[in-house]
């Protein structure tokens, strides 16, 4: 709740009473002047003034048919010519924002209109909209205004004293803790007053519907709760144990399928086996042929070393040089023997030619055959040569065969690791294996597809779907979920969002039905314990009012023993007798009210104006004097007081007087001091507002007894 | 003077035998004439310069070369003579004795080799094997001996 700090920094009347387009004050009030005076003649408009603020503060409209306060009648221009329309408008400082709330009178209509300047959006608006704190405390406060707002002339008459409410309510007003009030009186009331108007829901709690509903509630719970974590039938399984069902099933399949891929693998093994198995057979086959080869390379004499047959031709180069061997071969002997003559000239047929051949022969027997000598110059020519026709180095042909050899024992070594991962019966066991994963893939499926439609959230496409998980949500007779298809049991629905989303369709049947129990009940509690609050809050400031009462209306009532007994019923009083009485005579009462008036200043939660109409009213002599100095000595900083005098109070009143930093006279223009014009004519000008201190001083113009003054007459 | 007639047939130890069998225990082939085994054995004595008396239970192999060996056996006479003409240590001057230990070693057979020249090929043959065997002691088949084989011909080239 917060402070509300509120001053009347102005008042403009146009057109009201006798007032045209005047303005108050002159100069602008400061924030520390705590009090003001204006003082008028009788009937110029000072109560009409007073009525309209109060008007114009809460927001209320005059009531035309209002005959006590006649504010229509009153407010009326009443000068020459008179005016069709009026208005007043008051310049407030509420909480340092400067708002213009006025009013528009219709004097021949006795309508009003409230308008409204905001700060913030500078054009005037039709409509009473002044801030919210404002509000809170003025708003259709009526009770308060005119506690504040005080004329005194109808003070006493107006209660009997001020009554409890108009007491407690002020109170809270200026505590600031009216709202507490509008919540307990008003506003609790009328929420529960508005629930309690559904007719369908309280007939509801009557009839017995309210119980089939939570019946009903009951049921679907327990069967969702199956539906979800336990069973639907004996055999089936609800949602989670399906779940866990999938879960494992799931397992199991992968396993078998790790097993398949392993036996796969196998086969696969097997095939990479075989054909390194064909690659080892056919290198093995190359190998053969190489080694074969290898073999017939090495037997070859040719392919030693170069060095050795460096050695060995150069050798036979030499036997070459050395034309060794040199044969003359037994076939050349015989040949010369056959012929005449012998190769020396000797005749070989003569007489002595047998000695001769004798001598051949013997040399023949010595010579070496022609194979021999044949085959000698062979190998000799052969050997010579052998270097020249030396093939190759068989390097490659080594390391060829090498090469080949480790890729067979590499190969060899993969198959031994492909034989140890081979198992038996691989094509048998593969088969098996595919009938269990179909087996299993198929349970799965069905599971998942109960799942689906277990959990489904898409209501169309689960009733499409033609199974008795779909169904309408209906308020059927016994609250039954009704399906589409066929009008079963709720049992027949496995749908878990379907049977929540009926659960909470009902449960909000329910708590609408409870609802107006627990509310009512909820709001006597609430109803009650603000009531509390506020009892004991308005307990304890009426003992701080009390406390101040009592300190100031004795020196406002000196001469009476009468004094502020307590605030619990209004304000009552104890008389010299010890006799607790709510009210006094008028005096008392007017007494008692500027008390607590002053008294509340001493609450200071809440800073709003106090108007007094005619303050010697009820007051005199010493209690007067007290009042003035009481009151002043008890405004906070930022309080305002205006006094409304009559000129023949202003004796009365000094020591307002003296504190007040405002003092305007309203007078018309060719008023002299004694209220007539300078030739003792009665005054005919236009009022206006003067803060001429002589004036102010000085003004005493004649006491007029009606309480209207028409003009010109 | 030349010898006529038979020749001695070629010889190989027994010993000879078992290892030989040790090689067509393999994948990669096998030795398939016992006298290609003599020859490389041979081939490995006249190259290590090792005869060896040939064992009375050598066995007798044919008298005149195999198929196989024929394209090369003008190159075993030669390595032969070449090798029995430095081991006389016959000066290269002394024609006679040149001719007569060609005359010696080669024959009219076959093998155009003599009795005396088979019998020095047979001891180097003997020699031969002695030195394969102790040098390529367990062959595990064929390959890997001829591998160690060639081995064995490069060493004896360099002491050659």
């Amino acid at each position: 709740m917060s402070k509300l700090s509120c001053r009347i920094e102005g008042i403009t009347w146009d057109k009201i009473t006798h007032l045209d387009r005047i303005e108050w004050p002159g100069t602008p009030l400061k924030e520390t002047d705590k009090l003001q005076i204006i003082q008028a003649a009788n009937s110029v408009g000072k109560t009409t003034t007073l009525y309209l603020i109060r008007h114009i503060l809460t927001g209320i409209p005059p009531d035309p048919e209002d005959k006590e306060s006649s504010v229509f009648q009153r407010a009326r221009y009443k000068e020459k010519g008179g005016a069709p329309k009026g208005h007043m408008e008051l310049k407030l400082n509420i909480n340092n924002n400067i708002w213009y709330l006025g009013i528009k009178l219709d004097y021949k209509k006795q309508k009003s209109e409230f308008y409204t300047v905001d700060p913030d959006i500078g054009n005037e608006g039709v409509g009473w909209s002044p801030p919210d704190d404002f509000k809170e405390v003025f708003y259709n406060n009526m009770t308060l205004a005119t506690l504040l707002l005080l004329d005194t002339q109808k003070a006493g008459a107006q209660n009997r004293g001020l009554s409890a409410e108009i007491v407690d309510r002020a109170i809270l007003n200026i505590a600031n803790l009216s709202r507490i009030r509008e919540i307990i009186q008003t506003r609790l009331p009328d929420v529960y007053e508005k629930r309690k108007s559904e007719s369908e829901v309280d007939a509801g709690v009557k009839d017995g519907r309210l119980d089939r509903i939570s019946n009903g509630i009951k049921n679907l719970k327990e069967w969702a709760k199956e539906v979800e974590h336990g069973w639907i039938s004996d055999e089936e399984p609800g949602i989670k144990r399906t779940k866990e069902e999938i879960k494992t099933l799931k397992q199991e399949l992968d396993d078998k399928r790790k097993e398949k891929k392993g036996l796969e693998n196998e086969a696969v093994v097997k095939a990479k086996k075989e054909g390194l198995e064909e690659k080892i057979e056919s290198n093995e086959k190359l190998l053969t042929e190489k080694t074969e080869n290898l073999l017939k390379t090495l037997i070859n004499p040719s392919n030693l070393s170069s060095e050795f047959w460096g050695d060995v031709t150069s050798y036979y180069e030499q036997l070459h040089d050395f034309r060794i061997p040199e044969f003359i071969t037994k076939e050349i002997v015989d040949t010369i023997k056959q012929r005449d003559k012998c190769i020396c000239g000797t005749n070989l047929k003569g007489p002595k030619s047998a000695i001769h051949i004798k001598h051949l022969e013997d040399f023949r027997e010595k010579m070496t055959g022609a194979s021999i000598a044949t085959e000698a110059y062979a190998i000799k020519d052969t050997m010579r040569l052998a270097e020249e026709n030396k093939p190759d180095d068989i390097s490659d042909e080594l390391n060829d065969i090498l090469r080949l050899k480790s890729q067979i024992e590499k190969d060899k070594k993969q198959k031994a690791i492909l034989i140890s991962q081979l198992g038996e019966g691989t094509t048998k066991k593969i088969e098996g294996l595919e009938q269990g994963i179909r087996q299993l893939e198929g349970e799965i499926d069905r599971h998942e597809e109960f799942v689906k439609y277990a959990t489904m959230t898409d209501f169309n496409e689960l009733m499409d779907d033609g199974d008795n998980h779909g169904g309408v949500i209906s308020r059927g007779k016994d609250r039954q979920i009704i399906f589409k298809n066929d009008w079963t049991q709720y049992k027949r629905c496995t749908n878990l969002p379907v049977l929540k989303r009926k659960i909470k369709l009902l449960e909000e049947e329910e708590s609408e039905l409870v609802d107006i129990r627990a509310f009512k009940n909820a709001y006597e509690d609430v109803q009650d314990h603000l009531q509390e609050v506020q009892d004991a809050l308005l307990n304890r400031l009426k003992k701080l009012l009390t406390k101040e009462m009592q300190k100031i209306f004795p020196n406002l009532t000196p001469t009476s023993r009468t004094q502020i007994y307590d605030l619990f019923d209004g304000i009552r009083y104890e008389n010299e007798l010890g006799e607790i009485q709510p009210a006094g005579n008028t005096g008392m009462e007017l007494s008692a009210q500027f008390s607590f008036l002053m008294a509340l200043q001493s609450l200071g939660e809440i800073n709003i104006p106090i108007i007094i109409d005619n303050p010697t009213k009820g007051l005199d002599g010493p209690a007067l004097k007290n009042f003035q100095k009481g009151l002043f000595e008890r405004m906070n900083e930022g309080a305002q007081c205006i006094i409304f005098l009559v000129p023949t109070e202003r004796n009365q009143v000094a020591r307002f007087v003296s504190y007040a930093t405002s003092k305007s006279t309203l007078k018309r223009k060719d008023e002299t001091y004694e209220g007539v014009r300078k030739n003792g004519d009665p005054p005919g000008e236009k009022f206006e507002l003067t803060e001429d201190i002589d004036w102010f001083n000085n003004y005493h113009p004649p006491e007029v007894e009606s309480d209207f003054v028409e003009s010109g007459k | 003077m030349a010898q006529k007639g038979r020749t001695s047939p070629f010889m190989l130890t027994s010993d000879a035998t078992p290892y030989l069998k040790k090689l067509e225990k393999t994948p990669t082939g096998k030795i398939e004439q016992k006298m290609v085994f003599w020859w490389l054995c041979a081939q490995v004595g006249i190259l290590y310069n090792k005869k060896a008396e040939v064992p009375r239970s050598s066995s007798d192999m044919t008298v005149s070369f195999v198929k196989a060996l024929l394209p090369h056996a003008t190159h075993i006479r030669g390595l032969l003579l070449w090798r029995d003409l430095h081991r006389q240590d016959v000066n290269i001057e002394n024609r006679d004795a040149l001719e007569r230990t060609i005359e010696n070693t080669l024959g009219e057979g076959e093998n155009k080799l003599s009795t005396k020249g088979v019998k020095s090929l047979n001891e180097y043959a003997s020699g031969g094997f002695n030195i394969i065997k102790n040098k390529i002691k367990s062959p595990d088949n064929l390959l890997n001996f001829l591998i160690k084989y060639n081995d064995l011909l490069k060493g004896a080239s360099k002491k050659a």
